[in-house]
C-alpha cells in the first residue's frame, strides 16, 4: 500500500469503518511509514477536538421555552385553514370574481360622487312647472315668502349658478345644466355624469 | 424511548390524538434543536429549524413507516434535509458561525457574570467554550454535506450506514465526504493551535 491510498483509509480505520483486508494493508503499512502513522496521531486528534467541541457547542444551546407554544400556535392556525370554507373555483376565476367586485364598488363610490351634481339637474327636469311658480309668487306671499326663501337658500347651496339665471331651465339644453352645476366633480366621474344627464334628458 | 413507545404515540396521533404529538416533540426537541445548531451554528435559526422540522413532521407523519428505519432516522433525515436546503438559500455561513460565538459569550456572561473573582470554576468552562468555539468555526470552512456527515458521525454518534441512509447516498460517498471534511478540519484546527501558541509566547518573550 501506498501513502496516498493509506491517508484515504486513515480516517476510517479511526472510527473502524474498514473491511479487514484493507485495515490489515493498512496496519502493514503504518508499521512501516513513520509519516503516516503521525498523520494518523493527528487525525485522531483532531476527532477528538470535533467530537468533544460539537457536543460542547449543543451543550451551551437550548431550545427556547417557549417552542411548544409556538409550534401549538402554529399548529392551531394550520387547523383553522385547513377546515375555514375555501373556494373550489379555478383561479382565474376568483381573480375575476375580485376584478368585478372592484368595477361594482368603483361605481357605487362613482354614484355617491356623481349624486349632488345631478341633484340641480334632475330638480328643473322634475318639476319645473312648480319651481318657475315659486319664484313668480314669493314676493306676494309673505308668510310663504320663508319656506320659498330657504327653499331658495337651499337650491342655492347646491346649485348657486342657475339661480342667478332668472329665465328657467330648458330640456333642449343639455350642457346649460352640466355647466349649471357649480358642485366639483372628479375628473373621472364627470364623465360618468355626462353620460347620465344625456340618457336622462334622452328619457325625457 | 424508541421503538414500541414512538409507535404507539404515532398511532394515537394518526387516530386524532393531539397530545402524543405533544409528548413526541417534547421527546426529540432536544435532538432536532442541537442537530441543527450543529449544523447551522446559529440559535435563532435553530430554533426556526425546530419549528419548521415539527411542522413538517405534523404535516407528514402519517408518510412514516417504520419498516424502513427508526423514527429517528427519519427526523434526522428531515432536519438535516432542511438545514441544507436552508444552506442552499443563504450563504452567509461565516457570520452565521461568528454570531454563534457571540451568543456563547452572552450566554456565558450570563452565567458566570464575575468571572474574574471566580477563577478557577470558570477555567474549565472557558475552555469549553474556546474548543467549542474553534470546532464550530473551523465547521465553516466545510460545505453544508461535509458539515452534516461531520455532525451525524462526531456529534450524533451514526454509523457510515445510517449517516448514508439519512442523507439517501452510498456509504463510498460518506467514506469520501467523510475523509475530505476531516482533513480540511485538521488543516484549519492545527493552523488555529499554531496561531494560539505564538500568541502565548509572544507576552512571555516581552516579558524577558
Amino acid at each position: 500500500m501506498k501513502c496516498h491510498e493509506a491517508r484515504q483509509l486513515l480516517i476510517h480505520y479511526s472510527n473502524g469503518e474498514i473491511g479487514r483486508s484493507e485495515r490489515e494493508l493498512l496496519q502493514a503499512h503504518l508499521t512501516q511509514c513513520e509519516s503516516c502513522f503521525r498523520h494518523l496521531q493527528s487525525l485522531s486528534n483532531v476527532e477528538q477536538q470535533v467530537r468533544a467541541g460539537l457536543h460542547e457547542a449543543a451543550d451551551l444551546a437550548e431550545p427556547s421555552s417557549m417552542a411548544w407554544q409556538e409550534l401549538s400556535h402554529r399548529l392551531a392556525g394550520r387547523r383553522r385553514e385547513r377546515t375555514a370554507p375555501h373556494s373550489s373555483l379555478p383561479l382565474i376565476w376568483r381573480l375575476m370574481g375580485g376584478v368585478s367586485a372592484t368595477i361594482a364598488l368603483a361605481a357605487v363610490v362613482g354614484a355617491v360622487i356623481v349624486t349632488p351634481s345631478l341633484r340641480p339637474a334632475h330638480t328643473p327636469l322634475d318639476s319645473p312647472s312648480t319651481q318657475i311658480t315659486t319664484q313668480a309668487h314669493a314676493p306676494a306671499d309673505a308668510t310663504t315668502g320663508l319656506e320659498s326663501a330657504s327653499s331658495v337658500d337651499a337650491t342655492q347651496m347646491i346649485a348657486p349658478a342657475p339661480r342667478k339665471k332668472t329665465r328657467p331651465l330648458l330640456l333642449s339644453e343639455p350642457d346649460s345644466f352640466l355647466q349649471a352645476s357649480q358642485v366639483r366633480i372628479e375628473p373621472e366621474s364627470e364623465f360618468v355624469s355626462q353620460i347620465s344627464c344625456y340618457y336622462c334628458l334622452r328619457m325625457r | 424511548m424508541e421503538g414500541n413507545e414512538i409507535l404507539q404515540l404515532i398511532r394515537r396521533y394518526l387516530a386524532g390524538d393531539e397530545t402524543a404529538f405533544a409528548a413526541l416533540f417534547h421527546q426529540y426537541n432536544n435532538l432536532v434543536f442541537k442537530t441543527a445548531y450543529v449544523l447551522l451554528g446559529s440559535k435563532d435559526e435553530a430554533e426556526d429549524a425546530l419549528q419548521e422540522v415539527f411542522l413538517n413532521v405534523h404535516r407528514s407523519l402519517a408518510s412514516y413507516q417504520p419498516t424502513k428505519g427508526a423514527f429517528s432516522t427519519w427526523l434526522y433525515r428531515i432536519t438535516v434535509n432542511h438545514c441544507l436546503s436552508w444552506k442552499r438559500k443563504r450563504r452567509f455561513l461565516f457570520f452565521s458561525f461568528d454570531e454563534g460565538h457571540a451568543q456563547h459569550q452572552r450566554q456565558h456572561q450570563r452565567q458566570y457574570p464575575s468571572v474574574e473573582l471566580s477563577m478557577h470554576h470558570s477555567v474549565t468552562h472557558e475552555e469549553q467554550v474556546e474548543v467549542a468555539d474553534q470546532v464550530l468555526k473551523a465547521m465553516s470552512h466545510l460545505s453544508p454535506k461535509l458539515r452534516a456527515v461531520v455532525a451525524l458521525r462526531y456529534y450524533r454518534d451514526l454509523s457510515y450506514a445510517e449517516i448514508a441512509t439519512i442523507l439517501n447516498v452510498p456509504i463510498g460517498t460518506v467514506k469520501s465526504r467523510l475523509c475530505q471534511a476531516m482533513e480540511t478540519l485538521r488543516a484549519v484546527l492545527e493552523s488555529t493551535a499554531a496561531e494560539s501558541v505564538a500568541q502565548d509566547l509572544l507576552p512571555r518573550e516581552a516579558k524577558s
